[in-house]
């Protein structure tokens, strides 16, 4: 069995609902409550309108798929 | 390293011609040919996806992906999210959007088929959510996240 491992990221943009124009900055109260709930795996970037969340290591693409939809 | 020799012989040349397949690759994507290192004949996204599929035949029935790779080859078919994107955004502008009304247009398809799980859904058509969707439970942060603000990706 191989050893290989590896990560997916996902980024998210943030905007907003009612004119879809992309936020200047990420609200405290989002980002402290999305921090709560995903720990290292919430990272910014450098656009401020933007977020990105990492997977665990993962071993295989069954795992992969699964965790792509339940990462929050 | 199962093949030592593989590209071994590879020159300043090859390695220009990488970065213009690169330049491509983020150019064109599967739209466009690429240059074949051996023949220097360009070959088409279909054409150069085969290939490297067949050269890597051991080490994708190893890593036991065969699906996941397979799967790539409906991508030149369905066309990526950015055709589609482009492809609702032209349609917009016929029907008379301006290109900001038209941006802001696809920018709602975008959080649409996000939260749906189906890029290809648009926003007039029947939304499903996903029991185990990202963006379904993001959406939980409500109460944390100011009126009027959603994320996407």
């Amino acid at each position: 069995m191989h050893r290989y491992r590896f990560g997916i990221e996902e980024e998210y943009f943030l905007v907003n609902r009612q004119s879809a124009a992309p936020r200047s900055e990420l609200p405290k109260a989002y980002m402290t409550a999305a921090q709560k709930r995903l720990g290292e795996r919430l990272t910014t970037e450098i656009l401020q309108s933007q977020i990105e969340v990492a997977t665990p290591p993962l071993t295989n693409s069954a795992d992969a798929s699964r965790r792509c939809f339940v990462l929050w | 390293m199962h093949h030592p020799d593989l590209n071994a012989n590879h020159s300043a040349v090859h390695r220009a011609l990488i970065e213009e397949n690169r330049w491509r690759a983020q150019r064109y994507g599967t739209d466009g040919t690429y240059i074949d290192l051996v023949s220097l004949e360009p070959v088409s996204f279909r054409s150069w996806l085969d290939a490297v599929i067949a050269l890597l035949a051991p080490d994708i029935e190893h890593l036991g992906v065969e699906d996941d790779i397979q799967h790539l080859k409906t991508i030149p078919k369905r066309g990526t999210s950015a055709h589609l994107q482009l492809e609702y955004f032209r349609g917009l502008r016929k029907f008379g959007r301006s290109p900001r009304e038209a941006i802001g247009d696809v920018t709602k398809w975008l959080r649409t088929s996000t939260e749906t799980g189906n890029f290809a859904a648009r926003n007039d058509e029947p939304k499903k959510a996903r029991d185990q969707q990202p963006f379904a439970t993001l959406a939980a942060f409500g109460s944390k996240l100011p009126p009027g603000d959603i994320a996407f990706k």
